[in-house]
């Protein structure tokens, strides 16, 4: 892996999940954001929260922070809130990303993951970041479809390679 | 170039279709397997015979194997059981296969616009987030038909060997 590649799947994630901010998740009506759904984190508010606070905890432990913290410490957060913290975590990556090298793309750094302890290479914290925002843009779309919001699937990666190299 | 992370990612895809099928889909009827959900792809039949498809077509182009393009979107129960193992397979002898000039290479094949070209990696890494997208929807299927299955899917669990129900 060099880090070009890395900056290619890190603008893809991040087109995916701007896509699924701006197309599903603002398009709804306020009240709806915090409308239980019966299903993982219930609402789209506890679950954009979930992930922006996972893409903040990797972003410190790649930075060799052990003990991370939550980014999102206002008590029911508006839509608004979290998406100005989401872009703000979003920038620090793209900082990071852009600064990646080869070198430390491999470099074992000291994580705490469900409370065990465990060293780990710098790229496995990084994906981990990259599937997990997957895994939830997928589960939040289910929950725009069923509050009766418009939810696209996630462009293939293959489409933007492609586009990319038009 | 150490290539480790695209021998995880692809072990870790194989992993989690097999548990998912085996403790989330398993327990299903035959009926609650192809009932119409009204999201993602509709059924969690079609979304399961969809990751077969992508896995099965991306690792013949990444082979440089001429393949059918007609797709298994009508795959039965059955039939997707006996392909995906098969399919895993040979998705891991790939990995044996796998160095650094390979994973950099150019795979062409041709799409609905004509012949392409793409880069080994993001093939592989498509099928990677195809797959993680997918069975996200085949989770919330199964809770919708059946009961919210009682583990969750993650990499990291997966690459640290760390589960949490």
């Amino acid at each position: 892996m060099n880090a070009t590649m890395v900056r290619s799947l890190f603008a893809y994630q991040m087109q995916e999940d701007r896509r699924l901010w701006d197309e599903a998740i603002m398009a709804l009506p306020e009240p709806a954001f915090k409308v239980d759904t019966g299903y993982s984190w219930r609402t789209l508010q506890a679950e954009c929260v979930h992930v922006v606070d996972v893409m903040h905890r990797s972003l410190q432990r790649v930075h060799g922070i052990k003990s991370t913290t939550a980014v999102v410490t206002i008590d029911d957060p508006a839509r608004a809130q979290i998406r100005e913290i989401w872009d703000a975590v979003e920038a620090q990556w793209q900082a990071y990303i852009s600064a990646l090298d080869d070198q430390t793309f491999q470099r074992e750094i000291e994580i705490i993951y469900r409370e065990t302890a465990m060293r780990t290479p710098v790229w496995q914290t990084i994906f981990h970041f990259f599937n997990h925002n997957t895994l939830h843009r997928a589960e939040m779309r289910q929950m725009v479809a069923a509050l009766g919001g418009a939810a696209h699937p996630d462009s293939p990666f293959i489409d933007h390679c492609l586009e990319s190299s038009r | 170039m150490n290539v480790d992370f695209a021998r995880k990612l692809i072990e870790h895809f194989c992993w989690e279709d097999e548990r998912v099928w085996t403790l989330a889909i398993v327990p299903l009827s035959d009926e609650q397997f192809a009932r119409e959900v009204g999201f993602g792809l509709g059924s969690i039949q079609r979304e399961c015979a969809h990751i077969v498809d992508i896995e099965r077509i991306s690792l013949a182009r990444l082979r440089g194997e001429s393949l059918s393009p007609a797709r298994m979107s009508q795959l039965n129960r059955g039939a997707i059981r006996a392909q995906w193992p098969e399919i895993h397979a040979a998705w891991s002898e790939f990995t044996e296969e796998l160095d650094a000039d390979l994973l950099l290479s150019d795979c062409q094949f041709a799409d609905g616009e004509g012949a392409v070209a793409l880069k080994a990696w993001q093939l592989i890494f498509d099928v990677v987030y195809q797959g993680t997208a997918h069975r996200s929807d085949i989770m919330r299927m199964v809770a919708e038909v059946h009961e919210p299955p009682a583990f969750d899917l993650s990499l990291m669990q997966f690459l640290s060997g760390v589960f949490c129900q």
